[in-house]
């Protein structure tokens, strides 16, 4: 099949697995007005979680279910315990706390699981390919993309539709209001985080069957989660969503022409934009 | 101790000494100001005579501290032209403004709270310096002129006793006051006040407006106020501009807006 | 602080006499060079840059380039690796104007993941994954003849102690200087460093240009010192040791990070062997020093000595004043 088609449909798998990982960085910081450095750790836990489940049980199903939910009670614990301190603390504390987390998390990970790249099997049923005339393409692809259009379309629905949604961009856009009408703040923005780590979990449980896990995937993953919402812009789930497609589709496209300077290219991308929209194409300060 | 009353000459411009009525140090035409779709100023005129202090006032919202904001280029303008002293200025950058004899002080503090009184005030000065301030082999310690001129606007505003303290541990009118040395620092000749007594007590008040008319007397600086307080504002403007929803409602000599039914009306019917 | 300079001297006297070999204290003051000029960008003027590698390893990389192109002496080649990095911080400087906060942040990463893929896509030039080998190091010439020779690790650690020693002196003096103070107001209230009528555009150049210059600087001394640039000085591992350092060493003097960078190095020497997860520790005592001792190691030493002298002098005044009484 076409090379340019095959690597559209790529790059809109990797571009739904970079929105995963994006959005509940984005929706931290448009809705709390908090940056996590340790968002990356998120992405991390999930796919070493994923790993771990999966050789113990040899069901990748039963780690797509668990893992995101360990990140979310990570996510929640973080938040309760440390993070809802240092909330009144200027961006740059932020930024560095939640590195030095990020440290520590990515530490961790080695500790148990070694520094070494470990290899993630292809789920049963999925590791065939999809032969649709001359259209063929790896079944577990189309799988990460079916699954990521519905749970983009889920989350959509829970920020836009329910009460927690509206809840928590009421709080984010001024808290003290909401507490008084009886609303549990705290809560909500501990929810927040859960929501945050559950999508970045399941980023990371989606990706380890492709590419196996190694512990520098967090750092990694948050540096294209910026690259996500600088292009998009943060506090922006369509942003994120925009982002995230553009930075996977130029990535796919470009690894045909020129595979090395893939990367380099996406992140001069990011840079040119910030030069000419310091708050990213479609974000606000 | 109490001040003279002010004489209330028949034009700004007849005070100054022996010269004819002089043209206005500022003209703003058209200002208006957006946020988003929300106008929060709408195409208003106003107009400084030279040496002239004019109050800007208006209830909460109005757009006065917006218009200022417009005023000295620190939001953009939706619209708009501003002319001071002879040339166009709307898009002169911010920082150049102050060279031009732009000064204004703030309504919430805006000082550099962690350093010393003094500091700030230097800081101010040094600004005036232009490339000098690039300097790195110099020490800011042995800067004598800056510091004795940073001293003496000090005193002028009764502040040398603090001049070593931290910005932050100033009473509120104390402050207050140092937000006005340091918009002298560039010996400014319109200078912009943001409810410059707020929060002061009766003496602070007292102080700050013979200050203001020691500054309009003797330098010829002319002045745009943002004030609440009524009896000062009546006392020592000569001309107010009355602001609603981001509107000029009324303009005029103290006396006209104070018999100004739709002034009134904005006031308490709001 | 006025014994600033004398305990400087005697924390490298002290690293250079109780060290086993050279190495470690050379190493020690190239970082705290580099440490010092990620300070002058944040410390002082408030900008949280995770870049720096982009000017460490460029000017790195650019030495070991123009060393084994042409015969420059120690001093040029120091120079230029300033160069380099003041030209690379310019760059910087220039794309990231209108950036702020949490924007600029992510934007210095995103630079420095172009650097890093830079280098990692020139392989001709950088050899990629392999670094570039096959550095001469040079003597200390000034035309053509020798002054003094740096073959020996020991006498390599003494001409980077001169460098760093000038790098001390000259951030102190920047401190204290018409710079200094506004670089400093651009850090506590940048808004209103403009309306008193600074070009505050023109002094973040300032401020870029003479960090990059500093890391550049160390970049050119890294490459000197290893004879080799590896690929990690360019990578985010530099940039993320260098704000490490310099935030538990503390921000608030020049002291802090050369004491940071010490530290961070002997830890690294000491713990590395016996446990290697230990940058975990340094994790932990980031998240310390900024969320509950709000200050690094020598602020902290600071503080200390302030309160102490203040209650010193309360307590003289309280005796005078009982006296007369």
């Amino acid at each position: 099949m076409n090379i340019y088609l095959f690597q559209l449909v790529n790059g809109l798998g990797l571009g739904m697995i970079y929105f995963l990982t994006a959005v509940g960085l984005s929706i931290l910081f448009g809705l709390l007005n908090f940056v996590n450095f340790a968002h990356g750790a998120f992405f991390l836990f999930g796919a070493y979680a994923c790993f771990e489940i999966a050789s113990r049980t040899g069901s990748f199903y039963l780690s797509l279910l668990l893992a995101p939910l360990c990140v979310a009670a990570l996510g929640w614990g973080l938040n309760k315990f440390l993070l809802n301190r240092v909330m009144h603390l200027a961006h740059s504390a932020h930024i560095l706390i939640t590195f030095g987390i990020m440290l520590v998390l990515q530490e961790l990970v080695v500790l148990a699981w070694g520094p070494l790249p470990q290899n993630v099997p292809m789920p049963a049923g999925l590791s065939g390919a999809l032969i649709l005339g001359s259209f063929v393409y790896p079944q577990y692809r189309l799988f990460v993309i079916g699954l990521s259009i519905a749970v983009a379309v889920l989350l959509y629905l829970v920020l836009e539709k329910t009460r927690f949604g509206a809840l928590l961009r009421a709080a984010s856009q001024d808290a003290s209001t909401v507490s008084l009408i009886g609303v549990n703040v705290a809560g909500i923005f501990s929810a927040a985080f859960a929501l945050g780590g559950w999508l970045a979990g399941l980023a990371g449980v989606l990706t380890a069957p492709m590419r196996g896990v190694d512990p520098a995937m967090g750092m990694d993953a948050l540096a294209i989660a910026f690259a996500v919402v600088i292009v998009g812009g943060l506090g922006s789930f369509t942003g994120a969503l925009v982002g995230g497609l553009l930075v996977g589709v130029v990535q796919s496209m470009m690894s045909t022409v020129w595979p090395e300077g893939a990367r380099l290219m996406i992140y001069c991308a990011v840079a040119a934009v910030l030069l000419l929209r310091p708050n990213g194409l479609l974000g606000r300060a | 101790m109490s001040a003279p009353a002010r004489p209330k000459p028949e034009s700004p411009g007849a005070r100054r000494e022996g010269g004819p009525a002089s043209d206005p140090i500022l003209e703003a035409r058209g200002i208006s100001v957006r946020f988003g779709g929300f106008k929060a100023v709408n195409d208003v005129d106003i107009t400084v005579e030279r040496g002239a202090i004019h109050a800007i006032l208006g209830p909460n919202g109005a757009g006065k501290t917006t218009l200022f904001n417009a005023l000295s280029g620190l939001v953009p303008l939706a619209g708009g032209t501003i002319r001071f002293d002879g040339r166009q200025i709307e898009s002169v950058p911010v920082s150049r403004r102050a060279h031009l004899g732009f000064a204004r002080s703030f309504q919430i503090s805006n000082l550099y709270g962690d350093l010393p009184v003094r500091e700030n005030v230097r800081l101010a000065l040094q600004a005036m310096r232009g490339a000098r301030a690039f300097d790195f082999l110099s020490f800011t310690a042995r800067q004598a002129d800056l510091l004795g001129k940073a001293d003496r606007l000090l005193q002028e505003v009764a502040l040398a006793g603090k001049a070593g303290s931290p910005a932050a541990e100033l009473s509120h009118g104390e402050q207050r006051r140092l937000e006005i040395a340091l918009a002298l620092a560039g010996d400014p000749s319109i200078l912009f006040l943001d409810e410059p007594t707020a929060g002061m007590g009766i003496d602070d008040i007292a102080f700050t407006k013979q200050l203001i008319l020691d500054l309009v007397a003797r330098k010829g600086v002319s002045v745009v106020l943002i004030e609440h307080n009524m009896p000062l504002v009546m006392d020592i403007s000569d001309r107010i501009t009355v602001l609603q929803q981001g509107e000029k409602i009324a303009e005029g000599d103290p006396q006209a807006i104070r018999a100004d039914p739709v002034v009134r009306m904005a006031y308490l019917g709001e | 602080m006025r014994w600033s300079f004398p305990i400087l001297l005697a924390t490298m006297g002290a690293l250079a006499w109780l060290s086993a070999s050279s190495s470690l204290p050379t190493e020690i003051f190239i970082f705290a060079i580099a440490a010092l000029g990620f300070n002058v960008l944040y410390g002082m003027t408030g900008l949280l840059s995770f870049g720096q590698s982009v000017f460490f390893g460029g000017a790195a990389y650019c030495c070991g380039l123009l060393g084994m192109a042409y015969p420059l002496g120690a001093p040029m080649l120091t120079l230029a690796g300033g160069l380099t990095g003041l030209l690379v911080a310019l760059f910087f400087s220039l794309i990231s104007l209108r950036s702020r906060g949490i924007y600029f942040v992510m934007l210095t990463l995103a630079l420095g993941q172009v650097g890093y893929f830079l280098a990692l896509t020139f392989k001709e030039y950088t050899g990629g994954e392999n670094g570039l080998s096959g550095l001469a190091r040079p003597d200390v010439t000034v035309f053509g003849r020798v002054l003094f020779e740096l073959q020996s690790p020991a006498s390599f650690m003494g001409y980077c102690a001169a460098v760093l020693i000038l790098a001390f002196l000259f951030v102190e003096m920047l401190s204290r200087s018409p710079l200094g103070s506004v670089l400093t107001a651009l850090r506590l209230n940048e808004a209103r460093t403009e309306v008193l009528g600074y070009r505050t555009r023109w002094f973040r150049l300032a401020a870029f240009s003479i960090s990059g210059f500093m890391t550049g600087v160390a970049g050119a001394l890294y490459a000197m010192f290893l004879r080799f640039v590896p690929l990690n000085t360019i990578d985010f591992e530099t940039a993320e040791k260098l704000v490490i350092m310099t935030i538990i060493g503390g921000v608030g003097s020049s002291l802090g990070p050369v004491v940071g960078a010490a530290l961070f190095l002997l830890a690294a020497d000491l713990l590395s062997p016996i446990w290697p997860r230990w940058l975990m520790i340094m994790g932990v005592l980031l998240v310390l020093v900024v969320m509950v001792f709000k200050g690094g190691v020598v602020d902290l030493a600071l503080a200390r000595i302030r309160q102490r002298r203040g209650a010193a002098r309360d307590g003289a005044l309280r005796a005078a004043g009982e006296d007369a009484a």
